[in-house]
């Protein structure tokens, strides 16, 4: 990677240590965290959801595997990793993510294995092709029993580990502690910072989920219902417009105190201009745009293409925002009296290309995890 | 095992662990910096990258320089360290009238008692000793760059070479044979001293009333120390 001095006196050591896939780590974190609440919701609270759960639940596990994907990168030695779990240090918040991070992916493997026991146990029985019959009675476990006492204690287990990997799912979405914790960074050493960090992340997950339900739908030729892009739509609403919210009054707050770190940070925020504008623009296009897909779904239609331009505002609005959060904050130098620039290299293990195949890692298992666990039967439309 | 027998065993255990366990040294070392001494030479950077092999471009110490003036209004700060002052300082372009004051700063790991770095490694790659030196295990670390972000007077590298986290060790293997760090070995001006806390020397500057360390209000608890700075220095 590359950054150089672009004003005034940084130490001779300062440079931009974690680079974009550092920024692609707390976007894939907020992007579980979204769905895994949204499949929270759907469990707990609103029954118009149920028909999303297995998608939701798929959808999250790709996700999961691909969220280590570039802190292994960024690592110096990632053959070390491992050392999180044998040697940890437990006031590093770093090595409490480790442990947040193996529950999450337990509960969620958990969590399928319930919720597709049936679905398991009726392919490990009737698939005709061999080599899976065989696959899917190791995934029985040896459990065959599917009558009603069996589904209800499904549900049950499915309740307790939803209610789990909730949780672990919110912890992961605090991995902005991560840095607030730092605190001779005064970008990152603020109260809000984490809050804010989390409804972001409830959004980009709402929104991904959204996207999904029209790809899904449209791959297996379903129905799609109103009220679910509406109940999805109002709650992707709320959670951006806290964010958006909270991000402001943050800046706000720090504009107004103008301590010593404020004359550097509106600087350096020169080299942000982009993202920030995208940040402000994005967040209040997508806004609008949900308010009407509500509003038309409550009269029993649904926009497909109004939904699908919200739905990736978000998710380039969450994307800025956490460039914000982990490029921004870097440029400071800790001196309080200079700033860098960064621009990402094309190649290598920290370069752009890389971090794109991390971001499409998960959209690239996706449809491997569908075929061997199917969110929906899919339905053959007549050719007259 | 009787119950009662069982608890007296583990009392008994800890106990002993407890007796057993290290005290802190009271001889812990510490390090003082005299500005108003510095020349701003460059010979203690340049010791340590030879003492250390320490990479081009990056620094386990290096030489800052403070020149403060003013137009008439209130103090301006200027604030440089080309390559670290490896190589000197060239003539700085301000009229000479209006500096109010100019001096020379060597930074360095302030070996903290309460090391942010340290509560941030992932996994126990580095750690303070029972000197009070903060050392990182090459070996083991993973090159995640938490202990960087976390320490706030920007002491630590990432060499890029070893793919691990670096930084100043006070020279360990020189202090704990009875020498002293290279910088202050070859500081032709004497303005680093090094010594243990009891020391006679260290004692005596360390009751001066000008005595600062750095960044106190992040409660890291520095063992440099700082004389002749004025408070743009941090």
């Amino acid at each position: 990677m590359s950054s150089e001095v672009v004003e005034g006196f940084v130490y001779p050591n300062h440079e931009v240590f974690w680079g974009v896939l550092i920024v692609i780590y707390p976007y894939l974190v907020s992007i579980i965290t979204g769905m895994v609440t949204v499949y929270a919701i759907a469990e707990f609270w609103r029954k118009e959801l149920k028909d999303i759960e297995k998608l939701v639940v798929i959808s999250s596990l790709p996700f999961v595997l691909s969220a280590l994907l570039p802190l292994l990168l960024d690592l110096g030695h990632p053959q070390r990793a491992f050392e999180i779990y044998i040697t940890p240090n437990f006031s590093s918040v770093m090595a409490v993510f480790g442990i947040v991070y193996l529950t999450e992916l337990f509960a969620l493997l958990g969590e399928m294995w319930f919720l597709f026991r049936v679905d398991i146990v009726r392919r490990a029985m009737n698939e005709e092709n061999s080599v899976l019959r065989l696959f899917y009675k190791i995934l029985t476990l040896g459990v065959y029993d599917t009558d009603e006492e069996a589904i209800k204690v499904d549900r049950k287990a499915i309740k307790i580990l939803t209610g789990v990997e909730l949780i672990a799912a919110w912890c992961l979405s605090y991995v902005s502690f991560l840095f607030g914790v730092v605190k001779s960074n005064p970008w990152w050493n603020t109260t809000i910072l984490p809050v804010s960090f989390v409804f972001g992340g409830l959004a980009a997950g709402g929104a991904m989920v959204m996207l999904l339900y029209l790809l899904f739908t449209e791959f297996y030729r379903v129905d799609r219902k109103p009220e679910i892009i509406s109940t999805l739509a109002n709650y992707v609403f709320y959670f951006m417009l806290a964010a958006f919210a909270l991000e402001t009054i943050n800046t706000i707050l720090y504009a107004y105190k103008e301590d010593v770190a404020w004359a550097v940070i509106k600087l350096a925020s020169t080299q942000l201009a982009l993202p920030l504008a995208i940040q402000v623009i994005g967040s209040l296009e997508a806004l609008l745009f949900l308010k009407y897909v509500c509003y038309k779904c409550n009269m029993g239609k649904i926009n497909t293409p109004f939904i699908v331009i919200a739905s990736i505002t978000i998710l380039v609005v969450v994307f800025a925002m956490r460039w914000n959060m982990v490029i921004g904050a870097q440029l400071i130098d800790y001196g309080l009296r200079g700033f860098v620039s960064y621009t990402p290299p094309l190649w290598g293990r920290e370069g752009l290309i890389a971090a794109l195949a991390v971001l499409m890692a998960p959209l690239i298992m996706l449809p491997i995890v569908a075929y061997f666990f199917p969110p929906y039967e899919k339905r053959v439309r007549a050719v007259l | 095992m009787k119950r009662r027998e069982f608890i007296r065993i583990l009392v008994a255990g800890s106990a002993t662990l407890l007796v057993l366990k290290p005290v802190k040294s009271s001889d812990i070392f510490v390090y003082v910096i005299d500005s108003s001494r510095c020349i701003g030479c460059g010979k203690c950077v340049k010791a340590c990258r030879a003492e250390n092999h320490v990479p081009e471009g990056k620094y386990r110490t290096w030489v800052e320089r403070y020149v403060v003036y003013s137009n008439g209004e209130l103090e301006n700060v200027y604030v440089e360290s080309p390559m670290g002052g490896e190589f000197g300082f060239e003539e700085v372009d301000i009229d000479t009238e209006r500096i109010l004051r100019a001096y020379f700063v060597p930074k360095l790991c302030m070996h903290c008692d309460k090391p942010p770095c340290v509560k941030v490694c992932p996994v126990n790659a580095t750690w303070i000793t029972e000197e009070g030196v903060v050392l990182v295990d090459k070996s083991h670390c993973i090159g995640c760059k938490y202990c960087i972000q976390a320490c706030p007077y920007g002491a630590r590298y990432f060499n890029h070479h070893e793919k691990v986290v670096d930084k100043c060790t006070w020279c360990y293997h020189r202090i704990m044979r009875g020498m002293r760090p290279a910088c202050v070995t070859v500081c032709p001006t004497g303005a680093r001293v090094f010594g243990k806390l009891t020391d006679e020397h260290i004692q005596d500057v360390l009751k001066e009333r000008d005595i600062r360390i750095l960044k106190p209000e992040l409660n890291t608890r520095p063992k440099v120390f700082y004389k002749n700075i004025g408070w743009e220095v941090w």
